[in-house]
């Protein structure tokens, strides 16, 4: 767990400090034909996926999308930040590694790192404290959990409510792994 | 957002001819899209770094309530 919280804020660290010493500008072209690569592969992935999903299960992933955005609405004027890149930051659900790139090349440099030291937060946060929010509720844990629900944060679920949430959380996870790309590039095309 | 769901419906079509470790890849590409988003933001503006991690927390446990009290919502409405 430490070892994959740690490695992304070390290169961003890093990235950031030798950014500032050489001002290098050929960072967002590289960054947006990267992004399309993995985008293709995040496509392969979840196209390799051989799990039925029934309407029941679209339930939570759907909470879990209108609950983080009303709440991110509601922050939005208290930190001073426009709606759409507070939308757009929050409709990560917890995947830094997609939000941050795909959120720096629709809408710049600060609103991408912002979607990637927030997505990564909320993982780490509900991480540290999945105990905790597990006696809230079993769904509860996965809805903070977010996309990661089907990989990193999986055995986080399983640890804390038992293998019959597994495949709950890894559904629900699947299901925003797909909506995570389409909602990002929809609310950063809000006027 | 063209480009976003051109860039994953190839993916998903080509899933069925395609069988690669994708994991292998996603991950070093992943660190180096990081790397890369912190050479752009060091070259443009770093002094806004302390507001910039207070709004992101201020996000991260935002969205987490959020979906917590909407899954409480939906509890008490069912």
């Amino acid at each position: 767990m430490m070892r994959y919280s740690i490695a992304p804020i070390i290169l961003l660290s890093s990235g950031m400090i030798i950014g500032y010493q050489f001002r290098i500008t050929f960072a967002r072209d590289l960054v947006s034909y990267l992004l399309y690569i993995m985008l293709f592969l995040i496509g392969l992935e979840i196209g390799s996926e051989r799990v039925r999903i029934g309407k029941d299960d679209l339930l939570l992933p759907l909470v879990t999308v209108v609950g983080t955005l009303a709440a991110a609405s509601l922050i939005s004027p208290l930190i001073g930040l426009p709606l759409k890149v507070t939308l757009s930051v929050a409709a990560g659900f917890g995947w830094y590694t997609l939000a941050g790139p795909l959120v720096t090349s629709l809408l710049g440099a600060y609103a991408g790192a912002l979607a990637f030291l927030s997505n990564l937060l909320r993982e780490m946060i509900s991480l540290i404290f999945h105990r905790t929010i597990s006696k809230i509720g079993c769904n509860a844990l996965i809805a903070c959990g977010g996309a990661a629900s089907m990989d990193t944060f999986l055995p986080f679920v399983v640890d804390a409510c038992g293998p019959e949430s597994g495949v709950r959380s890894f559904i629900s996870g699947l299901i925003l792994t797909l909506i995570t790309p389409l909602a990002i590039s929809f609310l950063s095309s809000l006027g | 957002m063209l480009e976003v769901i051109l860039c994953l419906a190839a993916g998903l079509l080509l899933s069925r001819f395609l069988k690669f470790p994708i994991e292998r890849f996603l991950r070093p590409l992943a660190y180096s899209l990081i790397f890369l988003i912190g050479l752009e933001i060091g070259s443009e503006n770093f002094s806004a770094l302390p507001e910039m991690i207070l709004q992101s927390l201020a996000i991260a446990l935002s969205t987490i309530s959020g979906s917590i009290i909407a899954l409480y919502l939906l509890r008490r409405l069912r």
